[in-house]
């Protein structure tokens, strides 16, 4: 029972994310548009369906909140209150409380009622803002046009002696279980007529998704006073009102008024995909990820042990590779998700951070239905935010500096999201003031990062580099919001840590690009086997840039580094035997040693013993206790049963660099 | 969480007997080929795979300064559970499973065959037979990876933004 209530507690947490983030996104609509009537039935229904589930659980703070929230919304939905900037602004507080209030219940207990004095009575005062006293019913919520299907059928109908009406219903307004209400008016009209349509629709009706009242368009051969006498006889009426549906002349009959129909429908399909989809636990997710980790490793090892087999072998084999394959990537789809699970919170945050620092600032989001592996999804968030409170912030000037520059007072934040190969680009522009190439390198030559003499030596794309180093900040004055907490080098060790990369471009006086390409999934990678001595390594694939057979008369030694002359270029060579610590194989004077020649932060060349061969491997984590061996960038199962490294490329180049400097110290 | 009696998993190292609670102990396995991780600490032998998963091996003899671990017939990894982290130890034998009175058990005394009081519970007494309990969050430096994790974050904490 306990554990049931965990389960639905979670469920709650859950769901309430997902309408809190409804309300923050209709809410920036609303800000824009006020009139945006879909945005008010959005934010409406999900101020109410918090409420509803708040509710259920037991949560008063969070139902007292919603409930005050939700009378507001109904001001506006009812056309009673618009959405001026100051309604605006205590919407927005008060959503931002109700996540507070959330997010303190799901850690522990839910707090007082009391202490969401800041906002309830100014909630209340606006919801009885401009009330409209009990029992006169002035606002006319209803559409009165027909669309062009329900005035033919009404057409047609009428020579039979039917005639159409309006019936508005309006439910008592202590009315409990108002759905079943509404179906036992439509159990009454069953015989009498044929109802053509609902408003709300149908659903919402069932689901109690509406006020106190909802409207019927209703095809009938009785009367209307007969109409009435029947609704009236459903309890917890208190009133009907049925208008007679003027028809318009055909011609306007036909004129193409779908939006109601359309917008059913819209209603319709979106509930279809609804019941289709399961909310599952991550976690499992994972195991089911981890088992057709270990099918494709007991499959290869089948193979290996059945190579030569009859040819019946062979096509079962086969026919298991099929279906391990498919498996695997229905399980990797599964674990895909759009990335508008991310992107959807930042225009609130871009929103809210130009206030706070008096820009004006356009924020576009594209390409948020691109998708990305679940872990992926979790922990690119913070580095987004990172970049786009940097294009706010250092980015876009304060209007007037802008227009004095020439510029349009308002500028543009851009995020987009695309596929580029068996990556996804994920790339933050802001057409702001771009990065100062001189700053960067002053601040650089201040804080010792670089002496002046490097300094003139470097090239633009190595100047923006700098910007990832630790420790370093361009931001003249700290503000509150970026300036403090991570900085870039976070930003890109995350980004690495995920197996991404990157890169800034920018022009001065035109804005800063920043692009993130990230692998579509981690699981599972192509890797290169290769030989240490008696060890094993893998080497993710994409890091190797070819494999070069040298002999030892091609390489050079430089400044007393190894490096290896590739048409022309030269490659610094790390011995990875030796940087591992493994045993070497002992090298013949003038035989062959083959070098993989990889690129990650820097191009490099890893001497290896040898060559095993390339491989689709399943990475596996060391676990907590060795996450930070360095160069170690996890390990895998090879069909033998045995565990292989997965080498981390630019690991293994720092490791390398770190033991050149300490041979250069202590020679 | 007090008991008044502990199932402790016994094995030898070396010429001693140690006892871990059983309840912190998931299998007993024979030795099987362990793949070193360079530059991981010195007392960790290696990973091993567990049906599936990536298991460190650590090596008591190496963090205790008992000389080198030799295997022989008798030799085992007895995989541990402790704070979510699981891992094998190596271990010259396993003996038996025991059950020993909570009263039995005294804090252990300044030196014990050379070990580092540290890593020790306590010293159990059954019959004439002595016990090392060990403190697996201790062995494990567990206390020394948390240290390390926060002082990460303080550094990172500390680096300004751009």
């Amino acid at each position: 029972m306990a554990n049931d209530f965990a389960r639905y507690r979670e469920v709650f947490f859950a769901e309430a994310e997902e309408h809190l983030q409804e309300l923050n996104e209709g809410l920036l609509t609303l800000e824009k548009d006020p009139t945006a009537q879909d945005a008010i039935n959005t934010v409406f229904r999900a101020a109410h369906t918090i409420k509803g589930m708040a509710a259920t659980m037991g949560f008063q703070t969070i139902t007292a909140l919603t409930h005050r929230l939700e009378d507001v919304l109904d001001r506006v939905r009812s056309g009673v209150l618009t959405v001026t900037p100051e309604l605006s602004d205590l919407l927005f507080r008060a959503v931002d409380r109700l996540e507070e209030v959330l997010s303190v219940t799901q850690a522990s207990d839910e707090p007082p009622v009391a202490s969401l004095e800041d906002i309830l009575p100014e909630l209340s005062r606006w919801a009885e803002m401009n009330k409209v006293p009990e029992g006169i019913q002035t606002v006319e919520p209803f559409a009165t046009d027909l669309s062009a299907f329900e005035a033919r059928v009404i057409q047609e109908a009428e020579p039979q002696g039917f005639s159409a009406f309006f019936v508005t219903i309006y439910l008592a307004p202590d009315c409990v279980m108002k759905s079943v209400r509404a179906f036992l008016v439509f159990k009454k009209l069953e015989g009498k007529g044929e109802v053509l349509r609902a408003e709300p629709p149908v659903e919402d009706l069932e689901e109690e998704k509406f006020g106190d009242s909802f409207r019927l368009l209703v095809l009938t051969r009785e009367t209307p006073d007969a109409l009435e006498a029947l609704l009236n006889g459903v309890s917890d009426v208190a009133r009907v009102e049925i208008r007679p549906v003027a028809l318009k002349t055909s011609a306007e009959a036909r004129t193409p008024d779908a939006m109601p129909s359309r917008r059913a429908n819209g209603k319709e399909k979106q509930r279809h995909l609804s019941t289709q989809t399961v909310r599952i636990d991550i976690q499992r997710l994972d195991s089911l990820m981890n088992l057709v980790g270990e099918l494709v490793i007991t499959k290869t090892r089948l193979e290996q042990l059945l190579s030569g087999s009859s040819s019946e072998v062979e096509e079962t084999l086969k026919a298991l590779t099929r279906v391990a394959g498919g498996l695997q990537d229905a399980v990797m789809k599964a674990r895909m998700v759009p990335l508008a699970q991310v992107f959807s919170r930042f225009p609130r945050m871009v929103r809210d951070l130009a206030r706070e620092l008096g820009r004006q600032v356009e924020f576009v989001i594209e390409g948020e239905d691109t998708e990305l592996d679940r872990s992926v999804i979790d922990e690119i968030g913070d580095p987004l935010v990172h970049l786009l409170r940097n294009a706010v912030d250092h980015g876009i000037e304060p209007p007037a500096v802008r227009e004095r520059r020439g510029k349009e007072a308002t500028g543009h934040v851009r995020l987009s999201a695309c596929y580029e190969g068996n990556h996804v680009l994920i790339a933050v522009e802001d057409d702001g003031e771009g990065i100062d190439c001189q700053a960067v390198l002053a601040k650089a030559e201040e804080r010792g990062l670089i002496t002046a003499q490097e300094a003139k030596a470097l090239s633009e794309k190595e100047i923006y580099r700098l910007l990832f180093m630790p420790g370093f900040s361009t931001a003249a004055r700290i503000t509150d919001v970026s300036g403090r907490g991570v900085g870039l080098d976070v930003v890109q060790s995350k980004i690495e840590s995920l197996g991404g990369s990157i890169e800034v471009t920018s022009r001065p006086g035109q804005g800063t690009r920043f692009a993130i390409r990230l692998p579509l999934t981690l699981a599972i990678i192509q890797a290169l086997l290769i030989k240490c001595g008696n060890e094993t390594y893998a080497l993710p694939l994409e890091n190797v840039e070819e494999i070069q057979v040298a002999s030892t008369s091609d390489l050079k030694k430089v400044r007393g580094r190894d490096v290896l002359l590739l048409r022309g270029e030269v490659v610094p060579l790390v011995n990875l035997g030796t940087l591992l610590g493994g045993e070497t194989a002992e090298r013949d004077e003038g035989g062959e040693i083959p070098v993989v020649v990889v690129r990650g932060a820097e191009r490099a060349g890893l001497v290896v013993d040898g060559l095993v061969g390339q491989r689709e491997i399943v990475i596996k984590s060391l676990g907590r206790f060795l996450a930070n061996v360095p160069g170690i960038a996890g390990a895998t199962i090879l069909g033998d049963g045995r565990v292989v490294l997965i080498l981390d490329t630019d690991g293994v180049l720092g490791l390398a660099e770190n033991q050149m400097d300490r041979r250069r110290i202590a020679s | 969480m007090q008991r008044k009696e502990r199932q402790l998993v016994v094995f030898t190292l070396g010429r001693e007997e140690y006892g871990v609670d059983i309840l912190q102990v998931q299998e007993i396995k024979r030795l099987t080929e362990i793949t070193r991780v360079p530059n991981a600490p010195a007392f960790v032998e290696g990973v091993i795979n567990l049906r599936g998963n990536i298991i460190p091996v650590i090596d008591l003899h190496k963090r205790f300064g008992l000389g080198a671990f030799e295997p022989g017939p008798e030799s085992r990894i007895v995989i541990v559970t402790v704070h979510d982290i699981t891992l094998g130890i190596m271990v010259d034998s396993v003996s038996e499973v025991l059950t020993l009175e909570e009263t039995a058990i005294s804090p252990p005394p300044p030196l014990v065959a050379g070990i580092d009081t540290n890593f020790l519970e306590g010293i159990g007494r059954l019959d004439d037979r002595l016990l090392i309990l060990l403190d697996m969050d201790r062995i494990l430096g567990l206390e020394e990876v948390a240290a390390a994790q926060e002082f990460q974050n303080k550094v990172a904490e500390a680096g300004a933004g751009r």
